[in-house]
């Protein structure tokens, strides 16, 4: 029982840190605000099945769909004006605490107090399940032409814009899909644990998201995928407490900055395919030695 | 001859620098026109206020009859313009073949957002991953046409400067463009690769039946290869005329040898 | 309308607003010269209102030593942030995001190693006037309010005065103008960096105490200094006076907001004018916007 329970908490956090890859490892914008969409994803399915007796099945895509156009409120003004990606990063920061302030206030979500005795619908099978589905539907993604676009904006978005890519377009689709998977981890998280908060979904938390992609490497599904797995179970095995943990991850962070920027994976991924290419770069490695100057 | 691209009273500052002041002129389809200037003339400006990527702050740019100031990169390569970088501008850490075939999806996408999701999957050959593959055997044509096709599964800055600024030429030439504007083609290159540069510049001009706008310092290439010059100074424009026209001129001649020569 | 009940808006706006202005200028010296977001400089903020703390209520020093206390305690604080999570950085010419994600986990950090070792608590300081306010044109005003307005202007006061006709502030001006170009005119940058930050924490140890005596000191302050750079983008991002004016102006809406709208949806406001400057006015009121060099 407990071990399916971290096992459950490894996949909800890997589903957001999943989407929060494609988004920031791929389109090269940071978000300090997903929280919001876990929060609104949360809250959906929450409302939904609790006061309006709506089926599991049908609140969860529900929960993805209204985290995804939430993230359009945020997302339309803020990628229309292709603000700087720091004057981006603070937007969605600010946009996440207007959230949270908005939880707190609405009779909808029983304000500050949260919503407590939520059904436990997060059950092993069936958060496995949602993980493969998310996992493959976002390896899909990457390894298309959209996720091709994404990667042509994160190593230079005037290269891209002049290779006919659609920035405004690419960067939104990135950002819905990412809250969207985002809402589905909010949702799952809120069945699991079977009460939900406002103060559950700070900036903390979005920051933690965050860190959990770049330490697995920015541009990367598997690595985030890793790292999340990481991030819940070594705090889990060792016992930490919640507040040494975030010491920890605070630490963490600076650490991977100054040390190993591209995280765990970089921009590999953890792969058959990935190894083959490693192996066939190899091949071609002899350098023909002095560049033109 | 058809007009390809029109250009007139163009103008930007930025904040207080006049960098392109006033500046009209056209460039006929089927040739090759350059443009030359000491450092700073406002080159490269012309280049980024012709493919969108700043804001005129006077004037219009004309592509076929159809006023496209002021529009988004991405419209106006739709338009059929596609340029190089003068400060290279590949997507660093994918391979040479995955820089074009990203470009080569503007005019050829193989399938659509759903099939991407659903009908993708494992170790099944469907419509997507036929679809890639097709991509690749086109990019590697691209390579192959500017003559580096070697480095295809090499990553983009590892490959030694000179070509990279093929794989931009060929990245530019996946969008299948009419019209092709290239900054310092040449830049960093000695006098016998700008010359082999020029023949490959020529020869896939006439193949593809493209237009060229180049930006270059190198004379002996700008004499070899270009129809028609236009020379700027200070942002504004000094002289046009053939090569001949050109060399013989002498406010050109005060321009260069008052400033220096960059290149050669 | 009530005249009192406006006029005393007004000054309480002030009041929070020249607090703001004193954390925005921090903020913005740090982005003029390193041109990224420091989240950590809230933190910093917030331990200077625990140092303010300490002092005056386990030290029993008075409000002054505590200011200098404090000032020192955050200069320090904030320049072995530069040194440890940014320096390196710098030198590497890393790209903005990983400046804040570097920001960000030094702010988890600080924020969290306070709830572990000194609790989650909020810490009253000690009553500062033995009758707190006073009596103007009918509205009762606090003297620590008035003391804070005035406070905050010598202090930004004898900033501008530094930054315009010193030699040093000739340098850091010229670093965040361009700090290559500074370099190589001779300016060390490694030097006037550290010092933008020990001036920022300067500004950040004078906020934390007038925070710390407005609202208490307690870890959770986040949410207050955040408006740091809510005031920042709204005067300019890296601009002084910006800094000062956003603050302000920041201070006197959220106070009008609060008090003939809804307390409770006052946060949302400013966050909401945050995103609303991004997109219509991203260079603020007096900041510079810069296109990108293709
Ligand atoms: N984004 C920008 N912001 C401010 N000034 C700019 C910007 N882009 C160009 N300039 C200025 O405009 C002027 C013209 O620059 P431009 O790059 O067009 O020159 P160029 O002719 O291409 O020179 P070079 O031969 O060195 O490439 C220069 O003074 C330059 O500093
Ligand atoms: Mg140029």
């Amino acid at each position: 029982m407990y071990i399916q329970g971290i096992l459950i908490l490894c996949m909800i956090n890997a589903i957001s840190a999943v989407g929060l890859a494609v988004f920031t490892g791929f389109t090269g914008l940071m978000s300090l605000g997903h929280a919001a969409f876990m929060a609104v994803g949360a809250y959906t399915c929450a409302i939904a099945t609790k006061t309006f007796g709506i089926p599991f099945f049908i609140a969860l895509p529900m929960a993805a769909l209204m985290a995804g156009l939430v993230s359009l409120v945020i997302g339309i003004p803020t990628l229309r004006a292709k603000l700087r990606s720091d004057y981006f990063t603070i937007a969605t920061l600010g946009f996440g605490e207007a959230m949270r302030v908005l939880l707190e206030n609405l009779p909808i979500t029983n304000g500050a107090r949260g919503m407590a005795g939520l059904a436990r619908f997060s059950v092993l099978p069936t958060v496995f399940l949602i993980f493969v589905i998310v996992v493959f539907f976002t390896k899909n993604f990457i390894f298309s032409r959209y996720g091709r676009m994404a990667i042509a904006i994160r190593e230079d978005h005037i290269a891209a814009e002049m290779a006919g890519i659609n920035l405004f377009q690419v960067r939104l689709r990135s950002l819905f899909f990412s809250a969207a998977c985002a809402g589905i981890g909010g949702a799952l998280m809120a069945h699991h644990i079977r009460f939900i908060q406002p103060n559950m979904f700070t900036n903390v938390q979005s920051t933690l998201l965050t860190a959990t992609v770049v330490a697995g490497g920015m541009g990367s599904i598997t690595g985030p995928i890793i790292a999340a797995f990481i991030f819940v179970m070594v705090p889990e095995v060792l016992r930490v407490a919640e507040m040494w943990r975030l010491v920890a991850y605070g630490a963490l962070l600076v650490a991977i900055m100054v040390l190993r920027p591209q995280g765990i994976m970089g921009y590999r991924e953890f792969s058959i395919n990935g190894i083959i290419r490693y192996f066939r770069n190899l091949g071609t490695k002899q350098d023909k030695g002095g560049t033109v100057s | 001859m058809s007009i390809s691209l029109e250009i007139k009273n163009l103008s930007k500052s930025f904040g207080g620098i006049v960098a392109v002041e006033d500046l009209t002129f056209n460039i006929k389809s089927g040739e090759i026109m350059g443009i030359i200037g000491p450092n700073g003339a406002g080159k490269t400006t012309v280049f980024n206020l012709i493919t969108g990527v700043y804001q005129p702050t006077r004037g219009q740019v004309i592509y076929k009859g159809q006023d496209i100031t002021g529009r988004p990169p991405d419209e106006i390569v739709k338009l059929g313009i596609a340029r190089t970088f003068q400060n290279i501008r590949l997507f660093k850490n994918l391979s040479a073949l995955e820089n074009v075939v990203t470009a080569l999806d503007l005019k050829n996408p193989m399938y659509n957002l759903a099939s991407t999701f659903f009908l993708n999957w494992p170790f099944i050959p469907g419509k997507v991953k036929r679809g890639e593959k097709e991509l690749r055997q086109k990019a590697m044509h691209y390579l192959e046409l500017v003559g580096i096709a070697d480095y295809a599964y090499k990553q983009a800055s590892a490959m030694p400067y000179g070509l990279q600024r093929k794989l931009e030429i060929a990245r530019a030439l996946a969008l299948e463009p009419e019209l092709l504007l290239l900054d310092e083609p040449a830049a960093g290159m000695n006098p016998e690769e700008s010359m082999e540069l020029s023949h490959l510049i020529r020869d896939i001009q006439q193949k593809l039946n493209l237009t060229v706008f180049l930006i270059e310092h190198h004379m002996d290439l700008v004499m070899e290869i270009c129809d028609h010059l236009y020379v700027i100074n200070f942002g504004r424009e000094l002289a046009e005329g053939n090569p001949e026209e050109i060399q013989a001129n002498p406010a050109v001649l005060k321009a260069y040898l008052g400033e220096g020569r960059k290149g050669a | 309308m009530n005249f009192s009940l406006i006029f005393q808006t007004l000054i309480t706006g002030l009041a929070i607003g020249g607090i703001y202005s004193l954390m925005a200028v921090g903020y913005s010296l740090i982005f003029s010269i390193l041109n990224f977001s420091n989240f950590a400089y809230g933190m910093v903020i917030m331990l200077a209102s625990f140092m303010g703390y300490f002092a005056m209520s386990k030290l029993h020093v008075g409000m002054g030593i505590a200011l200098f206390l404090a000032m020192v305690g955050a200069g320090t604080l904030s320049f072995f942030n530069e040194r440890v999570a940014y320096s390196s950085l710098r030198k590497r010419h890393a790209p903005p995001l990983y400046f804040m994600i570097s920001a960000m986990g030094t702010s988890i950090f600080l924020e969290n190693m306070v709830y572990a070792t000194i609790g989650s608590q909020y810490n009253a300081y000690p009553q500062i006037f033995a009758v707190p306010t006073i009596k103007i044109f009918g509205a009762s005003l606090g003297k620590m309010d008035l003391f804070a307005i005035i406070f905050s202007i010598i202090a930004i006061y004898i900033l501008n005065y530094f930054i315009q006709h010193t030699r040093t502030g000739i340098s850091i001006r010229a670093a965040s103008y361009d700090s290559t170009v500074a370099e190589i005119n001779g300016v060390n940058l490694g030097a006037v960096i550290g010092l933008v930050f020990i001036l920022a924490g300067l500004f950040a140890g004078i906020s934390g105490v007038f925070l710390g005596i407005k609202y208490m000191a307690y870890p959770n302050m986040g949410w207050i200094t955040n408006k740091a750079y809510v005031a920042a983008v709204i005067g300019g991002l890296g601009s002084l006076p910006g800094a000062v004016v956003g603050g302000i102006i920041l201070g006197v809406l959220e106070s009008f907001v609060s008090v003939y709208v809804s307390s409770t949806l006052r946060d949302v406001f400013s966050f909401g004018t945050l995103i609303i400057f991004l997109v219509f006015m991203p260079s603020g009121l007096f900041g510079k916007y810069l296109e990108e060099k293709v």
